[in-house]
C-alpha cells in the first residue's frame, strides 16, 4: 500500500459502511410501505363503505319450495295464515262445515286439523286477520260479528324443555309432537306453535243478511270493526273494554252506527275498509266507485268524498290496507294496481281538508289481479294474477321486487296470497293447492331512484325529496339522500361565503402589510384557533351564539356590511393624518384597526340597526322574515348590496377615477386623500342607490327573497353554522394562504414596488396572481373541511333535513346524519346500509373536491413554476 | 459639491499616474478593512457633468452594522454609470437606496441624503410611491410578472389607472422596440411572459422599466443570470440607451463595465474608492488599488 498525501493526516474510508447501506434499504422499504399503505388504507375505506352499502342494490331472491295439494274447491271465504317463522301455515277450508288445516310449509306435511265449530268459525262468511297479536274479526252468514284471536301463536322453548328426540332438529325443521307443533327456525331457536282460536263472549248481530266483507282496526281501548252485508248496509262497531279500578271487573261496552247504502253507488258496495287509526271508512263498489267517510265519531259517520279507484273499464278485484294503515291498494280486473292515500290540500279537498289521490299506479303484467296481500312489516304488496303469477311490489318506491316464474305454478290463479311475518316466505293458494316460495326481498324500500329522485310518500301532496328514518313502528321510511347532500352543499357554500373572504383578506394583510412584530404574535394565535375541537365550536355556536344572534339578527346583518365599510373609511382617515404623525404611528396601525376601527364599526352597526330595521323591515325583522307584512324591498336590498358594491367599484374605477386622474396633477397628498375619501363615500352612495333601485324594480315585479334566500328565522340556522364553521375554516385557509403569499419571491414584490406600485396594487396585481395556486389550495382545503365537518353542523344546524336556501333556516348534512343516526340504526338494516351509502357519497364528494382542487392547483403551479 | 469624505485627509491627486511601487498597492484597502476612513478619488470629468442624481454623504446601517460609509457621488445625466467592486461592497445596497427599496428591510437606518433632479429622496414629505414612479429598476434575476408580455410592459401605466387601449398599445410597442424585443415577441404579446427565455425576460424587464419614462434607470447586475449570448444582447441594449437615459448599473463583470459604461465607480467595503470616466478607471486609474482590482489581481 502506498500512502497518499493527506491534508488532515487521516485516511478516509472509501467503502460505505454496510450499516449505512442497510439503513438506506430499510428507509426505502419503510417509505414504500408507508406510501402504499396509505393508498391501500384510503381504498380500503372506500371499499368497506361500498361493501356495506352494496347489498342495497342486490336484486331480491326467490326460490319455490313446494306446491301442496289441497282438497277444497270453494274459493271463498278461505283464509290463509302462517306462523312467525313462516315454517307453519294454516288454511281455512270452508267445505263440509269448515276445517282449519295446519301444515308444514316446507314439505306440506299435515300437522293438525281443527273443525270450524271448535274454532267458532261455523258459517263464517268473512274473515279479517291482523297479523300483530293474531287479532281477527269474523262475519257470519246470519249477519253477526265476532272479534277475537285467530292464528298460529308461537312461543320460544329452551332446548331442555323439548320433547325427547326433537333436539336433533335442524333449522327449518318442523315436527308435530302430540297436540303441539315444534320447530327450529332459521336462526336455530326452538319454538312451539299452537293454533289459537279464541272468540270471547257472544257474537253481536247487528245485521240480518250475510256479511260479505269485514275490516278491523285496533284502537287504544279495543277493536273497531266495520262489516258490510249483502244488502250494502255497513255496520260500524267499536268494542271498548275498561277495567273497573275498584272491582277489577272488565266492563265491555259497545257503540256503533249503521250506514245505509247511499245513492252514490250504482251497485252495492263490495268491500269495506277502515284506516288503521280508525278515523276513515271506505266503501268500494265492484265498479270502482268508492266513498270515504270520516268516523272520528263512531256513532256519527260522515260522508266526505267519492272517488273512483278503477277508472276505465275494470272491476275492482281486490282491496288491501297497506302496512301503516294509511295507504290502500286497489287492484282491478285489468290487472292495474293503484295506491291511494289521503293528502292534505289538493285541488278539491273534502270537508275535512283531505283528498284521496292515486299516488302510484302499477300497470298490469299478468292479467287480472286475483288477490292482494300486504306485508305485515313493510310496504311490500303481494299480487296474484290471473295468469298464475305472483309478484311482490314495493309501494313506496313503486318497484316490482320479485316476479315468480309463471310456468311452475298452482293449477289456476291464486285466490289467496300471504307474505309471512318475517318476509321470508310467500304463500299462494287456491281451492286446489298451496304453493310456497322462500324469498329474500333484499332492501326493496331503497333504489337508486328513491335515493336520488323524488318519491311520493304516503300522505304527501306531491313527490318530494325527503330524509326521515325514524318514527313510529309502521311509519314509512324516507331514504332520500338529496336533502342531506343539499344540506352539505348549503353548509359548505354559506360557510365558505362567510369564511373565505375574511381568511384571504387576513392572509393578504398579514403577509403584505402587517408589521412583522405583530405578525409574529397574531399568526400563531390564529393558528391556535384551528386546534379548537369542533365539538366546542359547535357547542359555542349552537348554544351560545345562536340565542344571542336570535335576539340581534338585525345588528348582525348590519355588522356584516358596516364593519368592512368602517375599516375602509378608517384607512382613508388614517391617510389624512399629518405625514410625520403617520410614520411615527406606523407600527400601531394594526392596533388602531383592532382598538378603534373595529369597535367603531360594531358601534355603528348597533346604532344603525334599529333605523335600518325600521326602513327596510317595518320595524321588526322577525315578523318580516315570517312573511307577515312588509314588501320584498328590504330583503332585496340586503341580498343585492354585495353585487351593488361590486358594480359601484367598477363604476368608480371607470368613471370617477380617470376623471380625478386628469384633474389631480399637482395635488398634494392631503388633497389626493380627501379626493379618494370622497370617491369612497360616493361609491358607497352609488352602491346603496343601485341596491335600492334594483330592489324596487324586483319588488315591483312581485318577486320576494322570502321563500328563497330568506325566510322564517329558526334559532339554529345556516348563518350560525357559517359563523361557527368560520372558526374552523379561517385558521386553516389563513395559514396556508399566508404561507403561499409570503413565499412569493421577493424580487417580484421589489419589481412591482420599484415600478411605483403601492403595496396594495402590488398585492392585488402581482402577489395574489403569483400565489394563485397556493391560495386556491388554501380555499380547497377549507372547502374539504367544510364538506366533511360534522360536530359544528350537528350542533348548530338544527338537523332538519330541509331543502331551501333560507339563510335563517336549518338543514342536515350527510356527516351529521351519519353521526346521529348510525349508532341507532340496526346493524344490517336498510337504514344502516343507507347511512353507509351516504358515507360513500360524502367520501366521493370530498374525493371529487380534492381531485379537482389538485388538478387545478397543478395547472396553476405549472404556470407559476418559472417565477 | 463635496467630492471627498469629511474626514481630514490629504487632498486627492487628480488625473495622476499610478503611484510608485514603494507604497504597497493595497494600503487604502487595508485601511478600509481596518475600519479607517479613506478619501474617495473622484475624477474631475465626473464633476463637470450635469448630475441627474446626487448622492450626498450617504451612510446606511443594517441594524448595528454599517453597510455604506459616507458615499458622495453625482450621477451624470444621460450617461451610463457602472458601480463595480467585490462582493459585499455595498453596490446593490446603494442602488436600492436610490429608489428606497431598502425601506422594506427591517432595522435599516440612514443618514445623509440623495437628490433626484434636486428633489430630496429622503425627505419625510417625499411620497415614496411618487419617487419610485420617477425611476425604473431592473434586477439581477429576470423577474417578469406572472402575466402576459403586454401586461408586463404596460404595468406602470396600469397602476397609474391608464386604460386607453391606444395609449397602452403604443407604449407597449415603443418600449419593446426600445428594449430590442419587439421583433421577437410581437406575435405573442398576450402569451405569458414566463414562456420567454432568460435573456428575453431580462429585456422585457428593461422594456417594463423604460415604459414608465423614468428619470433614472437602475440596473442591478442585469446580466449576471444570463448566458453570454443573452448578455451580449442586453449589453447592446444598454449601449443603445446611453444618451437617452441616465443609467446607474451595478455589475460584477469588469468587461461589461468597460464595454458599456461612460463612468465607473469602484467601491470597496461600503466605501467609494475611485470614481471617474470608464476609460480612465480601466487604463490609468489614480489608485493602484483600483488598478489591482480592474486587472483582476484581487477581488
Amino acid at each position: 500500500m502506498h500512502s497518499r498525501a493527506t491534508f488532515t493526516g487521516r485516511e478516509r474510508r472509501r467503502k460505505t459502511d454496510p450499516w449505512v447501506h442497510a439503513g438506506d434499504v430499510l428507509a426505502r422499504g419503510l417509505i414504500t410501505i408507508g406510501g402504499i399503505g396509505t393508498i391501500v388504507a384510503v381504498l380500503a375505506v372506500g371499499f368497506f363503505l361500498f361493501a356495506v352499502a352494496a347489498p342495497l342494490f342486490q336484486t331480491a331472491r326467490i326460490r319455490p319450495t313446494r306446491v301442496t295439494p289441497l282438497v277444497h274447491a270453494v274459493e271463498r271465504p278461505a283464509c290463509l295464515g302462517a306462523d312467525e317463522s313462516g315454517l307453519v301455515a294454516w288454511v281455512f277450508d270452508p267445505t263440509e262445515g269448515g276445517r282449519v288445516r295446519i301444515l308444514s310449509v316446507a314439505d306440506g306435511t299435515p300437522l293438525g286439523e281443527r273443525s270450524a265449530v271448535d274454532c267458532g268459525l261455523a258459517n263464517v262468511t268473512a274473515i279479517r286477520l291482523l297479523p300483530s297479536g293474531l287479532h281477527a274479526a269474523c262475519g257470519f252468514a246470519d249477519g253477526s260479528l265476532h272479534t277475537g284471536r285467530l292464528g298460529l301463536e308461537s312461543s320460544f322453548v329452551s332446548e331442555s324443555d323439548l320433547p325427547p328426540g326433537l333436539a336433533s332438529m335442524r333449522p327449518g325443521d318442523v315436527r308435530a309432537a302430540g297436540e303441539s307443533i315444534f320447530l327450529r327456525n332459521q336462526g336455530g331457536q326452538f319454538a312451539s306453535v299452537e293454533f289459537v282460536a279464541e272468540f270471547p263472549g257472544e257474537p253481536s248481530r247487528p245485521l240480518s243478511t250475510p256479511i260479505i266483507d269485514i275490516d278491523l282496526a285496533l284502537l287504544g281501548d279495543g277493536p273497531l270493526v266495520a262489516a258490510l252485508d249483502a244488502e250494502g248496509r255497513v255496520r260500524l262497531e267499536s268494542v271498548s273494554s275498561r277495567r273497573n279500578l275498584l272491582t277489577d271487573e272488565i266492563v265491555i261496552s259497545t257503540s256503533g252506527a249503521t250506514i245505509e247504502p247511499t245513492s252514490d253507488f250504482a251497485t252495492r258496495p263490495r268491500f269495506v275498509r277502515i284506516s288503521e287509526l280508525g278515523d276513515q271508512l271506505f266503501l268500494i263498489a265492484a265498479t270502482g266507485t268508492a266513498s270515504r267517510h270520516s268516523i272520528r265519531s263512531v256513532e256519527d259517520p260522515e260522508w266526505m268524498e267519492s272517488f273512483d279507484v278503477a277508472p276505465g273499464t275494470g272491476e275492482v278485484a281486490a282491496v288491501e290496507r297497506m302496512y301503516g294503515g294509511n295507504a290502500f291498494a286497489f287492484a282491478d280486473s285489468t290487472g292495474t294496481i293503484r295506491i291511494f292515500f289521503a293528502t292534505r290540500g289538493g285541488t278539491a279537498p273534502a270537508a275535512d281538508g283531505l283528498a284521496m289521490v292515486a299516488a302510484k299506479t302499477f300497470p298490469a303484467v299478468g292479467g287480472a289481479v286475483t288477490a292482494l296481500s300486504a306485508s305485515p312489516r313493510s310496504r311490500l304488496l303481494a299480487v296474484a294474477e290471473a295468469s298464475g303469477g305472483v309478484r311482490l311490489v314495493q309501494t313506496t318506491t313503486g318497484n316490482t321486487v320479485i316476479e315468480t316464474d309463471r310456468r311452475q305454478l298452482l293449477a289456476g290463479p291464486a285466490r289467496q296470497v300471504l307474505i309471512a311475518p318475517r318476509e321470508n316466505t310467500l304463500l299462494a293458494g287456491n281451492g286446489s293447492s298451496l304453493a310456497a316460495w322462500e324469498f329474500n326481498p333484499g332492501y326493496p324500500d331503497v333504489s337508486l331512484r328513491s335515493l336520488f329522485g323524488r318519491v311520493w310518500y304516503e300522505n304527501y301532496s306531491d313527490p318530494v325529496h325527503a330524509w326521515e328514518t325514524t318514527g313510529h313502528e309502521s311509519f314509512e321510511p324516507k331514504f332520500g339522500l338529496v336533502p342531506l347532500i343539499f344540506g352539505t352543499i348549503k353548509a359548505t357554500i354559506y360557510s365558505m361565503l362567510f369564511a373565505t373572504p375574511i381568511a384571504l383578506l387576513a392572509a393578504i394583510y398579514s403577509s403584505q402589510f402587517l408589521h412583522p412584530r405583530w405578525k409574529a404574535r397574531i399568526k400563531p394565535t390564529i393558528e391556535m384557533m384551528a386546534s379548537l375541537p369542533s365539538v366546542v365550536l359547535g357547542f359555542v355556536a349552537g348554544l351560545v351564539f345562536a340565542p344571542i344572534i336570535e335576539q340581534a339578527v338585525m345588528q348582525v346583518i348590519t355588522g356584516i356590511y358596516a364593519v368592512p365599510l368602517t375599516l375602509v373609511a378608517a384607512a382613508h382617515l388614517w391617510q389624512l393624518l399629518p405625514p410625520g404623525l403617520r410614520s411615527r404611528l406606523g407600527g400601531w396601525r394594526f392596533a388602531a384597526i383592532g382598538l378603534i376601527a373595529l369597535p367603531a364599526g360594531l358601534a355603528l352597526s348597533r346604532l344603525a340597526a334599529p333605523w335600518l330595521e325600521q326602513v327596510l323591515f317595518q320595524g321588526d325583522i322577525a315578523t318580516w322574515l315570517d312573511g307577515r307584512g312588509g314588501s320584498g324591498l328590504g330583503g332585496w336590498v340586503l341580498a343585492l348590496l354585495p353585487l351593488a358594491g361590486l358594480s359601484a367599484v367598477m363604476i368608480v374605477n371607470r368613471v370617477i377615477t380617470p376623471w380625478l386622474r386628469r384633474r389631480s396633477g399637482g395635488w398634494s397628498h392631503q388633497q389626493t386623500t380627501l379626493a379618494s375619501l370622497a370617491t369612497f363615500l360616493v361609491g358607497v352612495a352609488v352602491a346603496v342607490a343601485l341596491a335600492f333601485a334594483a330592489a324596487m324594480f324586483l319588488d315591483a315585479l312581485r318577486l320576494d327573497t322570502r321563500g328563497g334566500l330568506f325566510g322564517t328565522y329558526i334559532q339554529r340556522n345556516a348563518l350560525i353554522v357559517a359563523i361557527g364553521m368560520s372558526f374552523a375554516i379561517i385558521p386553516l385557509v389563513f395559514t396556508i394562504a399566508d404561507d403561499a403569499l409570503s413565499s412569493v419571491p421577493d424580487h417580484l414584490r421589489s419589481a412591482s414596488l420599484g415600478a411605483g406600485a403601492t403595496p396594495w396594487q402590488t398585492a392585488v396585481r402581482v402577489i395574489v396572481p403569483a400565489a394563485a395556486s397556493g391560495l386556491f389550495s388554501a380555499v380547497m382545503i377549507g372547502l374539504g373541511r367544510a364538506v366533511g365537518e360534522t360536530m359544528i353542523v350537528l350542533m348548530a344546524a338544527g338537523n332538519t333535513p330541509l331543502m331551501n336556501w333560507n339563510l335563517f333556516n336549518g338543514f342536515q348534512t350527510l356527516s351529521a346524519a351519519i353521526a346521529t343516526e348510525l349508532p341507532e340504526a340496526a346493524r344490517g338494516s336498510a337504514h344502516y346500509r343507507v347511512l353507509f351509502l351516504s358515507a360513500l357519497v360524502l367520501f366521493a364528494m370530498t374525493f371529487v373536491v380534492n381531485t379537482v382542487a389538485e388538478i387545478v392547483r397543478q395547472r396553476f403551479r405549472r404556470r407559476a413554476h418559472d417565477l | 459639491m463635496a467630492h471627498s469624505t469629511t474626514t481630514p485627509q490629504p487632498p486627492s491627486m487628480h488625473a495622476a499616474a499610478p503611484r510608485s511601487d514603494d507604497s504597497p498597492p493595497q494600503d487604502r484597502l487595508l485601511a478600509v478593512a481596518a475600519g479607517r476612513d479613506v478619501p474617495s478619488e473622484v475624477h474631475e470629468q465626473v464633476l463637470a457633468e450635469t448630475p441627474v442624481l446626487e448622492i450626498d454623504r450617504f451612510n446606511l446601517w443594517y441594524g448595528s452594522k454599517q453597510a455604506l460609509h459616507g458615499i458622495t457621488m453625482p450621477i451624470p445625466n444621460n450617461q451610463v454609470t457602472a458601480l463595480i467592486g467585490p462582493s459585499g461592497c455595498g453596490k446593490s445596497t446603494l442602488l436600492r437606496s436610490v429608489n428606497r427599496l431598502n425601506d422594506l428591510v427591517q432595522n435599516v437606518r440612514i443618514t445623509g441624503d440623495m437628490r433626484l433632479n434636486g428633489d430630496s429622496i429622503y425627505d419625510p414629505r417625499m411620497d415614496v410611491i411618487e419617487l419610485r414612479k420617477r425611476m425604473g429598476m431592473v434586477f439581477q434575476k429576470p423577474n417578469p410578472f406572472p402575466m402576459s408580455i403586454y401586461e408586463n410592459v404596460v404595468y406602470a401605466l396600469r397602476i397609474d389607472g391608464e386604460s386607453n387601449r391606444g395609449v397602452l398599445d403604443e407604449v407597449c410597442e415603443l418600449s419593446l422596440r426600445g428594449a430590442a424585443l419587439w421583433d421577437e415577441v410581437k406575435d405573442r404579446l398576450h402569451e405569458s411572459a414566463l414562456g420567454l427565455s432568460g435573456g428575453q425576460q431580462q429585456r422585457l424587464c428593461i422594456a417594463r422599466a423604460i415604459a414608465a419614462e423614468p428619470e433614472v434607470l437602475l440596473l442591478d447586475e442585469p446580466c449576471s443570470a444570463l448566458d453570454p449570448i443573452a448578455t451580449g444582447k442586453v449589453e447592446d441594449l444598454i449601449q443603445e440607451l446611453r444618451g437617452r437615459y441616465s443609467v446607474l448599473m451595478v455589475t460584477h463583470n469588469m468587461q461589461q463595465a468597460s464595454r458599456t459604461s461612460d463612468y465607473t465607480a469602484f467601491m470597496y467595503l461600503g466605501r467609494l474608492i475611485e470614481y471617474g470616466p470608464t476609460t480612465d478607471i480601466f487604463t490609468k486609474p489614480m489608485l493602484r488599488e483600483t488598478e489591482a482590482y480592474v486587472t483582476g489581481r484581487f477581488g
